[in-house]
């Protein structure tokens, strides 16, 4: 990062001599330049002078500003989370959080991604193995274990078993966290699942 | 409106006349470099605050090692465009309708049904069809062409068939962003979880 020492807005000034106004001209120009160098490609470059090498998004507190035909991007702290990229629709219009948690902690069955909206999706595979006294009921757990409401929910069985559908019910919420780290699922065999949730 | 003159100062002035014109230059400098950017002499001078994309009428062009985002009208709407290297074909990143998370309610309530898209563009929909019935139409807003539809029973309330019968739940007749639900036989009401996606 450029080191940030005097950009003067206000120069030259009438009472300085042209020495001193080349004084500030040159300093103003390599602030400049520095400045401008960080995420652009500089202005002394040998091409492409101007584009962007890298978009630093300093966090901000509010939703920013859209005209008619903008649409904006920025960071914002999430609660729970870390600063995530938000976005804006035209007009000063609905703005939706859209990166999510990146903490990527899975196995090898077990999978999460994001979609716009503070939205997560758990998808791999539920191996079903019920232990005794469970009846056919298992629970599928989540992780990152962050989700606050699930919105739906779909199974598919590995295999053509016969009756190898599956119902979920009991949305089991941990008491001391408030958040609802898995359902509970009657199944007869392995299936694929995929589960879309808030998380915020 | 940015004051920046950029044919200033010409050889015919004198100093004096000069000296406003490169001060209000830099002043307009000063003032400009602030939007979407941290302001100049601030730490993180040349960092973003903020990206505003102004519309553009046409795609960019991209070099082998270089990519692009930047917005564009689509039917009336702006939305945001990721242009790969090499000029390839470009990939939209947002849709105009978002709909997720709570109402307005005190206090709020997660929506039933939610909303929300995938690059592509593709409409991504979730939700719980409460009491659903065999044959019901289901629409979906907003508007779009569906390709995939999953449903899945919630809370099974046994039928005729007996408590140890698994059921199942598909959609069918998909037209335009409508399908129906239909349920294995002798199946009461139930409710029923779907994700959807349209185009």
């Amino acid at each position: 990062m450029s080191n940030p020492i005097n950009y003067d807005p206000n120069t030259p000034l009438i009472t300085e001599s042209f020495d001193e106004w080349q004084e500030n001209f040159i300093q103003n120009f390599m602030q400049l330049a520095n400045a401008f160098a960080v995420d652009h490609v500089a202005l002394d470059a040998v091409s492409e002078n101007g584009n962007h090498t890298n978009v630093h998004l300093v966090e901000q507190e509010n939703p920013q500003q859209t005209g008619i035909s903008e649409i904006s991007a920025y960071v914002k702290q999430v609660p729970g989370q870390t600063d995530q990229l938000f976005m804006r629709l035209p007009g000063n219009g609905t703005e939706f959080q859209y990166s999510n948690y990146q903490i990527y902690t899975v196995d090898n069955l077990n999978f999460f991604t994001f979609i716009p909206g503070g939205l997560i999706v758990y998808f791999g595979i539920f191996n079903y193995a019920v232990a005794p006294g469970q009846g056919s009921k298992k629970q599928l757990r989540f992780n990152p274990p962050i989700v606050k409401n699930i919105i739906a929910v779909n199974f598919t069985s590995l295999l053509p078993v016969v009756g190898a559908g599956v119902f979920y019910s009991e949305l089991t919420k941990d008491k001391d966290t408030n958040i609802i780290p898995g359902i509970v699922i009657n199944a007869v065999n392995n299936q694929y699942y995929m589960v879309i949730a808030n998380v915020v | 409106m940015s004051s920046y003159n950029s044919n200033i100062p010409t050889s015919s002035q004198y100093m004096l006349e000069s000296l406003p014109q490169i001060r209000a230059n830099f002043q307009a400098i000063d003032s400009v470099f602030s939007e979407n950017h941290e302001s100049l002499n601030s730490n993180l001078q040349g960092m973003h605050s903020v990206l505003n994309f102004k519309s553009q009428g046409s795609d960019p062009t991209t070099s082998a090692t270089q990519t692009s985002l930047y917005t564009k009208t689509i039917s009336s709407n702006t939305v945001l465009f990721y242009a790969p290297n090499s000029s390839q074909t470009p990939i939209q990143m947002t849709y105009p309708a978002i709909t997720t998370g709570t109402n307005n309610a005190t206090p709020p309530v997660y929506l039933l049904t939610q909303q929300t898209f995938l690059p592509g563009p593709f409409v991504f929909y979730s939700g719980i069809i409460v009491g659903a019935t065999q044959g019901q139409t289901i629409t979906l807003t907003p508007s779009s062409t569906l390709l995939y539809v999953g449903l899945m029973i919630k809370d099974w309330k046994p039928g005729t068939q007996g408590p140890l019968t698994f059921v199942t739940a598909c959609a069918t007749n998909l037209s335009t962003n409508t399908f129906k639900v239909q349920f294995t036989n002798g199946l009461p009401v139930q409710n029923v979880s779907y994700i959807a996606i349209g185009i």
